[in-house]
């Protein structure tokens, strides 16, 4: 006698809880710097604004994983290695040994990290922003459903199903991983595990001579580490004007950096402690290889939609994995606009911050403004490099007639008494109406500078209006000003 | 430690080759011009050349030392190349500025066969402009019909009549002085193209004549063309996961994929008096629980001291969604006589339901006359959508078999 009990079951973790109903005008997916921004604009403006975050500390790779801790391990680094290598010449004598203690050295950079994502929480209570802890999720294209992450501290406590007016996605951008290179995050690493080594390796090879890259070889060569920089290009910094590239590679080389140019990565593999590296020379096709204790893969970031179930609406995204929106950010659906790194345009936090700002305003009044002429890139690295508007290649490209203006930091006063002169301003403006085109500077608070170059830019000034606005004395912003007159007349001081 | 006087002949030498067509590129020395280390620098001299005849120098490397009346100053290379013919030696005094010092080559140049020029011959074009030392017009743009007309279209949207209310930049204050216009005649009759009807310098200049009409509406339309996002040529990718689900939602005409499929049989033995109801109600619940373990359990190691269990869930893919569904049947094998004694525990688990007999007692097979034998049929089909979804379903499979026998 056979008897048999037939059951089909298809469970889901959660698919049996009901889900809770909300109501809200905007729902920002996202609370990085473009997505907290858009939320906080958004409250101001006076909508029932919400936003969702899964990482569980708001303000996105750069606050947690990106600009905000590197820069705290470049700035202490810099201090390491002026007070080993430069004290001495000041007239500071360090009587016993300057160390570092790799433990206190990261403590004080998390400090830094916690302190600003929980200060966005506050703004978040400040502007009545309400903050949803868990994964957002597109029921439709009206619906957004949050669903609770285990281990997440304070995540919604069951799924939450939103209805909005309006939805901003900006969900980011990931480390894009190098084709058959495995990251482990202990000895072949991203840029999230270099910002937490434990220790400091003696030899670190970086793929990918960008800005994360250089960055984050000049934090372990100050420490110690020889480090040897692997570019495919034939030129480092992206998308740097030439000229700037290569003085800061020779900055950079002074400093101890090793670079290899035109050099193809052909395999990386963790053999035990150290990772066997073997690279291929683009022009001639000489292979060679190397030894690292850690490798850095820092090749670039590409778009994050996972989890968002952005195909689920039907959302186009291109070959890339953007998203794809006009010059509003609106998808092909009136009420979902996308901004910062998941659509197009440079991957910068403070393009994102405007675009968040943009995508409020156009909800609001219909009109926002992001001038994509005007973004600045600066990278921290000593001497910092910092650059806004269009480069030479850009110009020549384009046909147009330019001038440039130079002037060196060497001539400056202000870097002269800090006894930190490497670099220079670069102005470019156009030939005939002497407006500024671009601006690139290499030197002691590069980042800093290029402020006034985007001021300028935006209100179309010519050399000649920047040259006669008075700068203080002494001052590095000064040397600004006289590359300026350099470019439509001459300079005074050089 | 200067580098501006090389650089700006360089700049020059490269664009001579634009005009003078790549062939000369291969074969020709570059002439190596005497730099001006600052702008009012005529003359210099040769302290001394650091690099010797065929010797090659990288990008960076300190070429020559040059003497002025204020200081001695090095000259470093831009690019990589090494120098062909060394013109005006160490220690000569009194070198004009733009003169030809020495012939530059790339580094795989063959000096013996590479051509050098004459020097009274070398391009005057390669002398640094002396009335603007440090700035320089460059590659002049071509002029085609088509540039023309595009050029045109758009000049007309970047002009726009002078804002009346506004405060006039410093240049524009001073052009107009310069040239006698009053304020309101400027902002009356002067196009502007700065942003909200702004005047600019070069606006005036070309109100003026002392630059072409055109100048400032072209270059207002080059800027323009950057300010907004290039969105043009958009691919988009095939949308393979769409497809997916639309097929899945037509399933019953067409199925796309084969499905991964796991089928495992587990024996069990359940205690006398163990019901088939009884045995499905608790085997129930604990597939329940064992399905949510394998989706719960992590996968990597939580004792290393880079796991982080918010990173790790940032990187897992939909991590609250079913990484494969499943059914079963329970079938009951023997059943030699219906046990009269019902259970006591009303609410048993499965492992109180089972005979906890070790296999090594199978042997004494008689005293198991009493149990009674099911057969779980388990069917465990993996949902291919995401990368963990094997791994999970074959831990869950593990965990079913822990209750064989």
């Amino acid at each position: 006698m056979l008897r048999s009990v037939t059951s089909k079951r298809s469970l889901s973790t959660t698919s049996r809880l009901l889900a809770i109903k909300k109501q809200h005008d905007v729902v920002v997916i996202g609370g990085g710097p473009g997505g907290y921004i858009a939320a906080i604009k958004a409250a101001q403006l006076g909508f029932d604004t919400a936003c969702i975050e899964k990482r569980g500390r708001l303000g996105g790779t750069c606050l947690n994983v990106g600009c905000i801790p590197s820069k705290a391990l470049l700035n202490n680094s810099h201090l390491y290695h002026q007070m080993k290598t430069d004290a001495k010449q000041r007239g500071i004598d360090v009587n016993g040994s300057v160390d570092i203690n790799v433990e206190q050295f990261q403590k004080a950079k998390d400090t830094v990290v916690k302190q600003l994502t929980g200060g966005i929480e506050m703004l978040f209570k400040k502007n009545k922003v309400t903050y949803y802890k868990g994964n957002g999720s597109f029921e439709d294209v009206n619906n957004v459903k949050v669903s609770p992450l285990e281990g997440l501290e304070g995540t919604v406590p069951e799924e939450v199903v939103i209805e909005a007016k309006n939805i901003i996605i900006a969900t980011g951008s990931e480390v894009t991983p190098f084709p058959g290179i495995t990251i482990d995050e202990e000895r072949i690493i991203s840029s999230t595990g270099a910002l937490s080594l434990k220790e400091i390796p003696k030899r670190m090879a970086i793929i990918g001579g960008g800005i994360i890259g250089l960055e984050m070889g000049s934090v372990y060569s100050r420490l110690g580490s020889k480090v040897t920089v692997l570019e495919f290009q034939p030129q480092i910094g992206a998308s740097m004007d030439g000229e700037v590239a290569n003085s800061t590679q020779k900055f950079l080389k002074k400093q101890g950096i090793d670079f290899k140019l035109s050099t193809k990565v052909v395999s990386a593999e963790r053999k035990g402690d150290v990772v066997d590296i073997s690279v291929e020379d683009t022009k001639s096709g000489k292979k060679e290889d190397l030894q690292a204790d850690v490798l850095l893969v820092a090749v670039g970031r590409r778009p994050y939609i996972q989890g968002l179930e952005a195909e689920k609406i039907g959302l186009d995204v291109d070959k890339r994995g953007r998203l794809v929106i006009d010059e509003q950010f609106n998808t092909k659906f009136p009420n979902i606009k996308v901004i910062g790194d998941v659509t197009f345009g440079p991957m910068l936090a403070h393009k994102a911050e405007e675009e968040g700002v943009a995508a409020a305003e156009y909800l609001k009044t219909g009109h926002g403004h992001v001038n994509y002429n005007n973004i600045p890139s600066v990278m921290y690295s000593h001497p910092e490099v910092a650059w806004v508007g269009k480069t030479e290649e850009q110009l020549k490209e384009a046909g147009i007639s330019y001038k440039v203006g130079k002037f060196p930091f060497i001539a400056n006063s202000r870097a002269k008494t800090n006894l930190d002169t490497e670099g220079f301003v670069k102005i470019l403006i156009d030939s005939e109406t002497e407006r500024l085109l671009g601006a690139h500077i290499i030197g002691p608070n590069a980042g800093e500078m290029i402020a006034e170059a985007g001021l300028a830019l935006e209100y179309g000034a010519s050399a000649e209006d920047i040259a006669r606005v008075c700068h203080a004395h002494p001052t590095l912003s000064e040397a600004f000003k006289e590359a300026n007159m350099a470019a439509y007349d001459k300079p005074l001081n050089f | 430690m200067l580098r501006f006087g090389a650089s700006r002949n360089i700049l020059l030498r490269r664009l001579s080759f634009r005009k003078f067509g790549t062939s000369l590129r291969l074969f020709d020395a570059n002439a190596f011009a005497m730099p001006a280390m600052s702008p009012t620098m005529e003359k210099g001299g040769i302290v001394q050349w650091k690099f010797k005849v065929g010797e090659p120098f990288s990008a960076g490397d300190v070429l020559l030392e040059v003497e002025t009346d204020k200081a001695q100053i090095d000259v470093e290379a831009q690019d990589d190349g090494k120098i062909a013919k060394i013109i005006i030696g160490d220690g000569a005094k009194d070198v004009p500025v733009g003169d030809t010092i020495a012939f530059l080559a790339e580094v795989d140049d063959d000096l013996s066969t590479l051509k050098i020029p004459d020097v009274t011959a070398a391009p005057k074009k390669d002398a640094a402009p002396k009335t603007e030392p440090l700035s320089k017009p460059i590659s002049k743009p071509v002029e085609n019909p088509t540039e023309v007309r595009s050029n045109e279209t758009v000049s007309s949207a970047a002009t726009k009549s002078a804002d009346m209310k506004q405060v006039l930049l410093p240049s524009v204050a001073i052009e107009l002085s310069l040239n006698g216009i009053k304020k309101e005649d400027a902002l009356k009759n002067i196009k502007a193209t700065g942003t909200k009807g702004r005047l600019l310098k070069g606006d005036v200049l070309a109100y003026v004549g002392k630059i072409n009409k055109d100048s400032p509406s072209k270059i207002a339309s080059y800027i323009e063309k950057g300010e907004k996002l290039d969105l043009s040529n958009i691919e988009l990718r095939e949308p393979a996961v769409q497809e997916t689900k639309e097929s899945t939602s037509k399933e019953s005409t067409k199925m796309v994929k084969e499905p991964i499929i796991l089928n495992e049989y587990i024996a069990l033995r359940a205690k006398p008096g163990a019901s088939l109801e009884k045995l499905e109600l608790a085997l129930g619940q604990y597939l329940d629980s064992m399905f949510q373990k394998a989706h719960n359990d992590t996968l990597v190691d939580t004792r290393s001291q880079f796991y982080d269990p918010i990173f790790e869930d940032l990187l897992s893919i939909e991590s609250n969604k079913p990484r494969f569904t499943l059914s079963y049947e329970l079938i009951e094998l023997e059943n030699e006589d219906i046990p009269s004694r019902r259970s006591r525990a009303s609410e048993a688990d499965i492992f109180d339901l089972l005979s906890n007999e070790t296999p090594a007692s199978q042997v004494n097979e008689k005293s198991n006359n009493n149990a009674t034998e099911f057969v779980v049929s388990l069917r465990v089909e993996v949902n291919d959508k995401y990368p963990d979804s094997m791994e999970r379903a074959q831990k869950f499979v593990s965990y079913m078999k822990q209750l064989q026998l």
